[in-house]
């Protein structure tokens, strides 16, 4: 029907029609596809949210004498140099040695953006070619040759919402999800979202021209873990630094997370056909996304609902009976800007459609590492013969307990030996301070526990979290069935099990 | 209504001081935020009513031996900053933060009780508690 040449012809005459893509599914419903398709020439679609797989490529010049810059840091953010001399890549994720999850690569990237001064330090071995070994300096991105965003995994077509069925608060990278599935986050703009208006990746590949935070870039091609399968596509991108707008780039930090950049992407997708006018009419509630439940820390977790995008943005999600308050993770509002920026770009003959070189793969899998070990679970390292009190014990009971069976907690139990508390010789100690007489007045009543099938590494990790040395092993019923201390993790990992 | 900082000491954490504030006032009171362990701990309160109701609570507190501190910190959004993501709207308890019809974020400084999780969670540090 139309060619990207006759839509760029258009662009140049400035009668281009160019519409967003919330507005084509209204257009396609009054008019049919047919019509909208002769009709519409450019449906604008956008995204703007957190991709940690970002990250800047930098050329920093040579020093004199020369270093061939081994290992270089940026505000303390490592950088990879793995490449040629004073070449470096700096990704998004990537924490600083003194703030940590404060400040990352993402933060690195925004200030060299913002022309701010930047701590350069860098360590060779030296070569008869390179031989200087240590270099300081500052830099700003007036000084540096080549500054471009390089970033393998952008623009997801949507992403599965979040949310958290256990007691305890969690730290994600979808966020900050509260015990009983009182939130749920998710990601992505729906019908607005670039991929989510070429389903068939017919149109968007490798070498189309696009929105970058601002600035003209170009889609590489297919993105890691790209799976058309499942309707998970996403897209490597790549654009010149220079040119960004510090409003469509901002760096971020996920609480208890890590450090991430959140990218505007804009793509304009041509409507050379009715079906791909059929395509970009997409609406939020045919756009659909499941919720995880990521109180289970295994790759597989359990899936609770599906769940729409319209219901998603309505801020509200029924989740079995639990009203959960929706969040995005992105910004539609933002989106929506790009969206119409670009719009006015081509309505000033400032950007011009590129005919893909290459589409994405339709058919690729997105596969789970290959493992050379078993999971093991904790049923395997706990102790099953569990030392326990009752909840009408005495403290000088217990106190005798923990010195004649040598174990620094106890937990505490009902009758049907159902978990009720848990009490460390440090309680004990406390209590014999402050003249306390009653278990159930010095126990720890919100324990936390296990369940026996349990990987190692989530319990450790687990452990950790709460500053704890151990967690009672309890079956779907709250019954004890074993108790997990941090030296059988550690001697699990020494091999010593 | 009007927030206050309750903080046990070992004399009084574990002691009804609430219930018998209550019964004693007969108060409507909001409990925010609680953590008490045997020997200390600090809770939270909202106290539903104007200034004189909240300042009758107060003293019943304090006659049990609590410390009382009125929380007069504020909530602040910078516009600047935020990007109008949204990651704070469904940590809030109180429905303070939330998006408007454009989805531009919105914040409603009087239902704010100070729980500071949408401070923690904020990615780019927008919000924030001020004196």
């Amino acid at each position: 029907m139309k060619t990207i040449e006759d839509i760029n012809k258009k662009i140049r005459n400035g009668t281009a029609v160019v519409v967003s893509a919330e507005e084509m599914p209204d257009i396609v419903e009054k008019e049919s596809a047919k019509k909208a398709a002769e009709k519409v020439d450019i449906v604008t679609t956008g995204t703007f949210g957190a991709m940690c797989s970002s990250g800047l490529f930098l050329n920093f010049g040579h020093a004199d004498p020369p270093i061939k810059m081994q290992k270089i840091w940026l505000n303390e953010v490592e950088a990879y140099t793995g490449v040629a001399a004073v070449d470096a890549y700096i990704g998004a994720t990537e924490l600083s040695l003194d703030r940590g999850m404060e400040y990352g690569g993402a933060h690195v990237i925004e200030d060299l953006l913002l022309g701010r001064q930047v701590n350069l330090r860098a360590t060779a071995y030296g070569t008869d070619c390179y031989p200087r070994k240590n270099i300081e300096t500052s830099i700003t991105i007036d000084d540096v040759n080549q500054a471009f965003l390089f970033n393998p995994r952008n623009c997801y077509q949507k992403y599965n919402a979040a949310t958290n069925s256990s007691d305890r608060i969690l730290y994600t990278y979808m966020g900050t999800l509260l015990p009983g599935r009182k939130n749920l986050n998710f990601s992505g703009t729906g019908e607005l979202s670039p991929l989510n208006n070429d389903p068939t990746y017919d149109v968007i590949g490798t070498g189309t021209r696009i929105f970058l935070a601002g600035a003209k870039g170009y889609v590489v091609g297919e993105g890691t873990q790209h799976n058309p399968g499942k309707a998970f596509a996403n897209i490597t991108t790549k654009g010149n630094l220079r040119e960004m707008n510090p409003k469509y780039l901002k760096a971020g930090t996920v609480a208890d997370y890590g450090t991430t950049l959140y990218l505007g992407i804009g793509v304009p997708i041509p409507v050379l056909n009715e079906q791909i006018a059929k395509n970009t009419a997409v609406r939020n509630k045919d756009l659909k996304v499941t919720v995880f439940d990521y109180s289970v820390p295994r790759l597989s977790r359990p899936a609770i609902r599906e769940v729409d995008y319209e219901t998603l943005f309505s801020g509200e999600v029924d989740l079995n009976g639990v009203k959960a308050r929706a969040s995005s993770l992105s910004s539609l509002k933002i989106a929506r800007e790009i969206v119409k920026e670009l719009e006015d770009w081509i309505s000033h003959k400032e950007f011009y459609l590129t005919e893909k070189l290459e589409g994405l793969p339709k058919d690729t899998v997105f596969k789970p590492m290959k493992m050379s070990e078993k999971i093991t679970s904790i049923s395997k390292v706990m102790t099953r013969n569990v030392v326990t009190a009752n909840e009408g014990d005495s403290i000088e009971k217990v106190c005798n307990t923990l010195v004649k069976k040598g174990v620094d907690q106890i937990p505490i139990v009902d009758s049907r030996n159902v978990i009720k508390g848990i009490v460390t010789s440090w309680d004990i100690t406390k209590a014999t301070a402050t003249g306390r007489k009653r278990l159930d007045e010095i126990m720890t009543k919100k324990v936390v526990t296990s369940s026996p099938d349990e990987a190692i590494d989530a319990v450790s990790r687990k452990l950790e979290k709460h500053s704890i040395n151990a967690t009672p092993v309890v079956d779907g019923k709250g019954v004890v069935v074993g108790i997990v201390t941090l030296s059988d993790i550690n001697k699990f990992y020494r091999g010593g099990k | 209504m009007n927030t206050y900082e309750l903080t046990y000491s070992t004399e009084n954490s574990g002691e009804p001081v609430l219930s018998r504030v209550i019964k004693e006032t007969k108060a409507s009171v909001n409990i925010l935020k609680a953590n008490i362990d045997f020997d200390h701990g600090i809770m939270v309160i909202g106290i539903v009513g104007d200034a004189k109701d909240a300042e009758k609570v107060v003293k019943a507190f304090r006659k049990y031996g609590l410390k009382v501190r009125e929380i007069k910190k504020k909530i602040a959004l910078d516009k600047e900053k935020c990007m109008d993501c949204g990651a704070c709207i469904g940590l809030c308890p109180t429905n303070a933060l939330n998006f408007d019809k454009k989805k531009k974020l919105e914040l409603t400084e009087e239902k704010c009780i100070q729980c500071k999780a949408c401070v923690k969670a904020c990615p780019v540090k927008a919000l924030s508690i001020e004196e």
